[in-house]
Order: structure tokens, then C-alpha cells, then sequence
């Protein structure tokens, strides 16, 4: 993905190898004080998965922003083919107008000839 | 003569409008259906972000209560989609709605029926006392159906090259968004691993440890924390289902422009439909789980 740190994906995942660690030892664990100690490393860790995923979620953001910057010079050609229309529609009423108004300043003038 | 040449040119054209003006209403159909669909996804999102920060706002609560020490900081409480992430969504998603918009309205057969009618217009007083063109009345209404078919070809043509045009940046996007949401829990650095994370690291250890501090003895407690820990299991998987859901339908808008782009009837149809079945499951879904949570208050 484009615009994405290395340095805080590498983190995230060695932050979620250490949790998948914990995680197997607590299974693998009958003692209970043990398994409520790694629970509390656990949540511990969690807090800074958050964190980081965070922030790789925020610059993720931004690449998107980018890559919608292209959409968005799409739809300007479109507004342009949008004007474009318009304007043939303009021009095509624009004529009618100037001969309706010939025709009706010839016929005020016929009589008068 | 004039009447006799006119009338051939303006048959040979509507033949010949006949024969390109075909995709029109595909076009259209296909384009407002992306419009429906990017709403949607817009929407899904939403919901997720705001289901995935809640829990994680409350796992932080939690660990800080827990915590000896008395200092408070605003980095105790991370978020796995910042306001400052969302924000971008939200302004991502508007840019390709108002794409959409823009593609709507220049296919809209409104406009080249508007220009159609100026073109009878323009026929009526050519045929006027002045010009005395002679336009027999069926050849200005003819003026108006091929001009109105032309405009609307020349639009479409134009449409459909945009789209095939933006269909790789189009992709993009939905697919960088794609990403950053995860493909499953264990998709390091995706916000379903951050919501997978809140679940498996906090919420189900912190019910264990519930368990563990029972005596032995004390079935019925016990029995009601297993019914915790099964609900969480349920809740946390039903999380990540919307999270893939979303995925889905972000991909699923790449192909319905992509279906758009190429003129295939009912194709971007197909996906948005689901698009939009997947946001009506996710807010069932979500009905249910608040419907719950106010069921379990004391």
C-alpha cells in the first residue's frame, strides 16, 4: 500500500507476534496466578497495538486522500463535458432568440414601408 | 427540393442515431446505482469506525481504572480509527460521490432532451414569416428527437471515457481503503487486527480472570461467566464479520465501476445490490447488539 510507514508495520507486527507468544503460553498454562499475569501483559500489550494501529490507520487515511485526488481531477474534465453541453444548448437558443427578435423587428417595420 | 433533402438527411440520421444510442439507459442505471452503492459503504464504514473506537475506548477505561498510578494522559486512550483518519474517509468518500453526481448529470437525458427542444425551437422560427424555410412540422419534431439522440451519445461517449479513464484510480482508492480495513483479525496493522486485538487481548482475558477469582464451588457463577465469555466470543466474531463485509463492499464499488466503465448491463447492478444487503446485515447487527447491551444494564 502506498504511503505506508515500514517502521510502524513492524511494529505492529512484532506487538501482535508477542501477544500470539503470550497467548500460547497462557494456553499451555494450568497455573492461575501465572494466567492472570500474562492476562495483564496482555491488556498491556493491547494498549499499544491500538496505538500503533492508530497510527497506521491515519496514514493510511492520507494515501487514500491522495489516490482520490486523481478521481477528483476526473470529475473537473466532467464538469468541463457538463459546461460544454450546456453551453451547445446556449448557443442552439441564443440563434432562435436572435431570429425571433429579427423577426419581430421586420414585423413592426413591414407596415411602415 | 430543399423540403425533399432535408427529409432524407434527417431519416438517414435518426437510423443512424438508432443505432448508437443503445446504451444510454444502461449508462445511467449503472451510474446512479454506484452513486447508491458509494452511499452505502459511506455508511458501513461508519458504523464500523464508530463500534471499533467505542470498544476500544472502554478497553482503555478498564486498564486505566486498573492501573496504580495516578497520572492521566490523552495517549492513554488510543484510538484504532483517529477522527483525523475518519475525517479523510468521510472527504474521500464525498469526492467520489460527487463524482458520481457529475457523471449522473452528464448522462442525464434531461439535458439533451432540453438541447432537443431548442432544436424544434430553432426549426419553428426558421419555418417563421422571415426565413420561410419551409421545414415541414414532422422534420422540426424529427430536428428535435436527433439532436436530443445526438447530444446524449456525444455525453455518454464522453461518460464512459472518464470512466474507463478513472477506473484505475477509482480502484485505488476503494482498494487502499480495502486494505487499511484488513482482510481478518491476524492482518497486521488493519483495523480489523486492532478490533480482533481488543477483543482477544482485553475483553476475554479480563472475563478469565473473572473466572479464575471464583471458588470452585460456586457453579452458578461460574456458569454465568462462561455465558460472558461465549457472548464475547459471539460478539467479537459478529464485529469482524461487519469489518469484512465492509471490505467486501469496497471492492465490490471497484467492480461496479469497472462494469460501469465497460457498458455491461446490470453488472454494477449485481454488486451494489450487495453493497447494499451487506449495510442492511451490519445494521441489523448492530440493532441487535445495543438492543442487548441495554438488556444486560443493571
Amino acid at each position: 500500500m502506498s504511503g505506508q510507514n515500514q517502521d510502524l508495520l513492524a511494529l505492529s507486527r512484532s506487538l501482535n507476534a508477542t501477544a500470539e507468544a503470550l497467548q500460547a503460553r497462557k494456553r499451555a498454562s494450568e497455573d492461575a496466578a501465572e494466567r492472570t499475569q500474562i492476562n495483564a501483559q496482555l491488556r498491556a500489550i493491547n494498549q499499544r497495538i491500538q496505538a500503533v494501529n492508530g497510527l497506521l490507520f491515519v496514514q493510511r487515511s492520507e494515501a487514500i486522500s491522495v489516490a482520490v485526488a486523481r478521481v477528483e481531477e476526473a470529475q473537473e474534465d466532467l464538469g468541463r463535458a457538463i459546461a460544454e453541453a450546456e453551453r451547445i444548448n446556449q448557443v442552439i437558443n441564443s440563434v432562435t432568440g436572435v431570429l425571433q427578435l429579427v423577426d419581430r423587428a421586420i414585423a413592426v417595420a413591414t407596415p411602415l414601408v | 427540393m430543399f423540403g425533399r433533402g432535408l427529409r432524407a438527411a434527417a431519416a438517414a440520421a435518426l437510423l443512424l442515431v438508432a443505432g448508437c444510442a443503445t446504451p444510454g439507459p444502461i449508462l445511467n442505471e449503472n451510474v446512479g446505482a454506484l452513486r447508491t452503492g458509494i452511499g452505502a459503504a459511506s455508511q458501513q464504514s461508519q458504523i464500523a469506525f464508530e463500534a471499533a473506537n467505542k470498544l476500544a475506548r472502554e478497553q482503555s477505561v478498564n486498564a486505566k481504572v486498573a492501573d496504580p498510578k495516578l497520572t492521566l494522559n490523552p495517549e492513554d486512550f488510543p484510538l484504532p480509527a483517529p477522527p483525523e483518519g475518519t475525517a479523510k474517509w468521510a472527504q474521500a468518500f464525498a469526492i467520489l460521490d460527487s463524482y458520481g453526481a457529475a457523471l449522473q448529470s452528464l448522462v442525464d437525458p434531461k439535458r439533451s432532451q432540453a438541447g432537443g427542444d431548442a432544436l424544434q425551437e430553432l426549426g419553428t422560427t426558421l419555418n417563421g414569416p422571415t426565413l420561410g424555410a419551409g421545414i415541414p412540422p414532422a422534420l422540426t419534431a424529427a430536428f428535435s428527437t436527433f439532436g436530443s439522440a445526438l447530444l446524449q451519445a456525444r455525453s455518454e461517449t464522453k461518460a464512459t471515457a472518464v470512466m474507463r479513464e478513472t477506473d484505475g484510480a477509482f480502484n485505488a482508492v476503494v482498494g487502499d481503503m480495502a486494505k487499511a480495513i484488513g482482510a481478518s483479525g491476524s492482518d497486521v496493522g488493519s483495523l480489523q487486527n486492532s478490533v480482533a486485538s481488543s477483543w482477544n487481548n482485553s475483553v476475554l482475558t479480563k472475563v478469565e480472570d473473572d473466572y479464575a477469582a471464583l471458588q470452585p464451588t460456586d457453579q452458578a457463577g461460574r456458569r454465568a461467566v462462561i455465558q460472558r465469555y461465549l457472548d464475547a466470543m459471539a460478539a467479537r466474531d459478529r464485529q469482524l464479520a461487519d469489518l469484512s463485509q465492509l471490505r467486501q463492499s469496497l471492492l465490490a464499488l471497484g467492480e461496479a465501476h469497472s462494469a460501469a466503465a465497460r457498458g455491461e448491463p446490470g453488472d454494477a447492478l449485481f454488486w451494489v445490490k450487495r453493497v447494499n444487503s451487506w449495510l442492511d446485515e451490519m445494521k441489523a447487527r448492530t440493532t441487535a447488539v445495543e438492543a442487548e447491551e441495554k438488556e444486560s444494564l443493571p
